[in-house]
């Protein structure tokens, strides 16, 4: 079940709400965690599972290690290690069995011996995000940060809580503790997150999902047969780059809407990453509670800055490389990872003291071209794919064959043209220096009212677009009975 | 400011359970959706349809069929579309291209028409020359047995009115392709196959045509085109027959802005709130038929798909014949005039009494159908003609 769908909107959500609300506020946890099983459980029958013995083994792992702390922190360590590989196992075996199979498979062929014997597993949905977020867990328990859950049921729903459950934010548990225990439930915030709810529906499903179309006809072509001319390429990848920024973000948008509707906070996901003046400052505006993670739970027990230059470029580099694996299981993620590790290597060199030396505006659009590049991979089903990519992107071919025209009257239409317009504006007006002029002046002077009225005029005609586009992609008949 | 935090929960939650309310009590009337859907229903749940993610597919399928005021959403957001950005955003199985002047076009059909749809390599065309063949074949079987077989080519709207077609859907390769029609022309030609082109009828008559053969919403050909044409074919089945048979007339035509039936079947398709977005000028042909009481009524088997039934509307009620079935793409048959419509199955048809008691067999084949015009039923029926006692 996704958030943009008629069936969360409509059947879940009022369903959900109606009983969380209707029940006293030191039920609510329980509700919160049954809703969030049946959530998982509706997507992923199977694995439902998996995750709760996930949740049963880490919290008996988390009290066991609180537990002999007393007796010295190195067998604290050794329970934390075992956690963590059994984490880190579930997830490389879940993830990325398959893929290491096949490359094995691969070489041996190669080789002329005899292959492995495989059956390819199905990928648990949100395993990424659940076992961070579990690591994180362990992690702050082991350190101290904060102390373990005092019930099971306490953990489980900051694992498992639906809003963030299969796509994000990663939410650490030291942020979301004190709100398990306590938290505050008022109109404000209720309305809060129907702001950013809608917000984040309207850039899923008005953006997104339009711009996908548009990505996903250019990419679907088969390069070899195909003479894509450089507009075209263009298109397809400034559409992608425009699609994952509104998914990725109008999600983490609906999550912390959603959060706040049943009263919690959590931290921002995105902050117009495409502004960014450079890789560093990309990635304080990306995905930010994965940069986040990474930072906390690799980079820095790894050394972090307090070790050599060149070791500190390297665990740069080894944390973005697994960054791109993390994100899937395909060379193609790793080289994206690779792709940045390297440039913010650069950043650390001198490529951040010489941005900063030219006007904002080059710094930015010279940082977005390269991030921009960088999607080829990400979008790429294989490297050989990203490579013909990346030449027709610089090929200077301006006439195509019959097929990308066709594509283009096909599946570009003036709506989708239109939307990438809005969401181009989105993404870089507000770096404008007069925007941030408006901005101020607005908060300074307009009224409450005014500008309640507007934020929820925007959010609700947002919503009902939504909710018109969702409809119409439901219905697809057929002119004449098919029998 | 709480006041505002209020309004706006009060105005969201409304928002969210008044579908479902709508939905469980009907308080409004739906709006009713064109097109034709399969019907949804409420799954069971099981642990093995959990378990698969069936139930959860199904139930979410029908929660969407039938979630309150879904017309008036999909209408809403199809005429918005349409207004807005000049965009068909109609999600049907049949892609439609909204041409210049409004004109409506099946994508399928403007693909062929670009000879897109033409399968690479000489296989297609060893396939179609065989297909002729075997047609030939019958056709002269079942003229040894008094029976005459026709063959009506129909034209496309994209294949009459290209000029409406929008550029972008122009491919430059067009004029060095083939259409599967342009491939057919010359080997029934060459074959000997007797054969009504009411493609090279309408492009014929078309510059001096007082009326449009097509209507901007429909996809098949207008009453007055299908008039025209059945009238023709008429003419060719006496030939051939040595008959007199009714004769049909489509004039006076009268000319308004109302449009019908097969007239606005795409139009329908768009499902806006605009119903007469897609109108404009439309030729009511006068039917009349002409021969006295004396004329020959044949019993007709009509094979085709679905440009037959705009022919038969016109024919069925006019005395042309005793009686007539129809096997709609050799999948169902109806019956004139009983008028009933039952799933036909093949393997059980009774060839001498089903088909070889008929005095005329028409198979009727669109452009983008060429490739299996008879859908089989030549194919079938050649073997039964020519196995003594098999039915």
């Amino acid at each position: 079940m996704v958030f943009s769908s008629l069936l969360f909107l409509f059947g879940f959500l009022p369903l959900f709400f109606l009983v969380y609300y209707l029940v006293p506020a030191r039920a609510r946890n329980m509700v919160a965690l049954i809703g969030s099983y049946f959530f998982y459980a509706w997507g992923a029958p199977r694995f439902v599972l998996v995750l709760a013995a996930t949740t049963i083994v880490n919290y008996g792992l988390s009290r066991w290690m609180a537990h002999i702390k007393d007796r010295g922190q190195d067998h604290a360590r050794r329970v934390l290690i075992l956690a963590l590989i059994l984490n880190v196992a579930l997830l490389a075996y879940a993830k990325y069995a398959n893929f290491f199979v096949h490359e094995l498979n691969a070489v041996l062929s190669a080789f002329g011996w005899h292959t492995v014997f495989w059956t390819n597993i199905v990928l648990p949905i949100g395993i990424s995000f659940f076992t961070f977020q579990q690591i994180s867990y362990l992690v702050d328990v082991y350190r101290g940060t904060v102390p373990p859950a005092a019930r099971w049921t306490e953990y489980a729903l900051y694992v498992v809580l639906f809003p963030q459950l299969i796509a994000g934010p990663i939410v650490r548990y030291h942020d979301v503790a004190e709100q398990i225990r306590e938290r505050v439930y008022d109109v404000k915030k209720f309305s809060y997150g129907i702001y950013r709810f809608c917000l984040g529906l309207g850039k899923k499903v008005l953006i997104a999902n339009q711009l996908g179309v548009v990505a996903d006809a250019i990419f679907g072509l088969s390069l070899n047969h195909t003479a894509l001319p450089v507009t075209h390429a263009w298109l397809g990848l400034l559409a992608y780059g425009m699609q994952i920024y509104f998914d990725f973000s109008g999600y983490s948008d609906m999550a912390i809407g959603l959060g706040n509707m049943l009263g919690f906070r959590f931290l921002e996901n995105f902050r117009m990453p495409y502004i960014a003046t450079s890789f560093t400052d990309f990635w304080r505006r990306w995905h930010i509670s994965l940069s986040n993670w990474m930072k906390e739970y690799l980079y820095i027990p790894l050394g972090g800055n307090r070790v050599a230059l060149w070791r500190r470029y390297l665990n740069l580099w080894f944390v973005f490389l697994l960054s791109g694996l993390w994100h899937g299981a395909n060379w193609t993620f790793i080289v994206w990872g690779a792709y940045h590790g390297f440039f913010l290597m650069l950043d650390k060199l001198f490529l951040l003291r010489a941005l900063e030396k030219i006007p904002l505006f080059l710094a930015r659009s010279f940082t977005f071209g390269l991030v921009l590049i960088g999607w080829v991979f990400f979008r790429s089903p294989n490297l050989t794919y990203a490579g013909d990519f990346l030449v027709r992107l610089f090929s200077f071919r301006f006439v195509g064959d019959i097929v990308p025209d066709y594509v283009l009257a096909e599946f570009v239409s003036s709506r989708s043209l239109f939307t990438l317009g809005v969401a181009l504006c989105i993404c870089f007006i507000p770096g404008w220096k007069w925007t941030e002029r408006v901005t101020i002046y607005v908060r300074e002077h307009a009224s409450q009212g005014w500008k309640w009225s507007l934020k929820y005029s925007i959010s609700f005609v947002l919503f009902l677009l939504s909710v018109l586009s969702l409809a119409n992609s439901s219905f697809n008949p057929f002119i004449y009975f098919q029998f | 400011m709480h006041f505002w935090s209020r309004v706006a929960v009060i105005f969201f939650l409304s928002l969210l359970y008044l579908p479902g309310v709508q939905m469980v009590l009907r308080i409004v009337p739906e709006v009713e959706l064109q097109g034709v859907v399969v019907e949804s229903t409420r799954p069971r749940l099981t642990p093995q349809a959990w378990l698969s993610g069936a139930f959860q597919d199904q139930l979410s399928q029908w929660f969407e069929d039938r979630l309150g005021f879904r017309g008036h959403l999909i209408k809403t957001e199809n005429q918005l579309n349409f207004s807005l950005f000049h965009d068909i955003s109609a999600q049907t199985k049949t892609k439609i291209i909204l041409g210049k002047d409004r004109y409506l076009y099946e994508y399928a059909y403007v693909h062929n028409w670009n000879g897109q749809d033409i399968l690479p390599g000489a296989v297609y065309v060893k396939a179609l020359e065989e297909r002729v063949r075997n047609f030939k074949e019958l056709q002269e079987a079942l003229r040894k047995r008094g029976i005459t077989l026709v063959l009506l080519l129909s034209p496309s709207k994209a294949s009459v009115y290209p000029e409406f077609i929008p550029t972008a859907y122009h491919s430059p390769l067009r004029t060095q392709r083939n259409t599967y029609y342009a491939r057919l022309r010359p080997l029934l030609d060459a074959a000997g196959v007797e054969y009504l082109d009411a493609r090279e009828y309408f492009l014929t008559h078309k510059a001096t045509s007082s009326y449009p053969f097509f209507t901007r919403g429909g996809t098949h050909w207008n009453y007055y085109g299908a008039c025209l044409i059945a009238r023709e074919l008429i003419l060719r089945l006496e030939t051939l027959q040595q008959k007199d048979m009714a004769n049909l007339h489509c004039e006076p035509v009268i000319v308004d802005n109302t449009t019908y039936g097969t007239d606005r079947d795409l139009a329908h398709l768009v499902n806006i709130w605009d119903d007469a977005a897609f109108d404009g000028p439309t030729p009511h042909p006068t039917i009349t038929t002409s021969g006295g009481e004396k004329v020959f009524k044949p019993k007709i088997l009509w094979v085709g798909d679905s440009f037959t039934w705009t022919l038969l509307s016109i024919m069925d009620s006019r005395g042309i014949y005793q009686s007539r079935n129809f096997f709609y793409y050799y999948n169902r048959n109806s019956s004139f005039p009983e008028g009933k419509e039952v799933a036909l199955d093949q393997a059980a048809i009774d060839w001498e009494k089903d088909v070889f008691s008929h005095n005329i067999i028409i198979i009727e084949a669109s452009e983008t159908a060429i490739p299996e015009f008879g859908f089989g039923f030549v194919e079938d029926a050649f073997k039964a003609i020519s196995t003594p006692g098999s039915s």
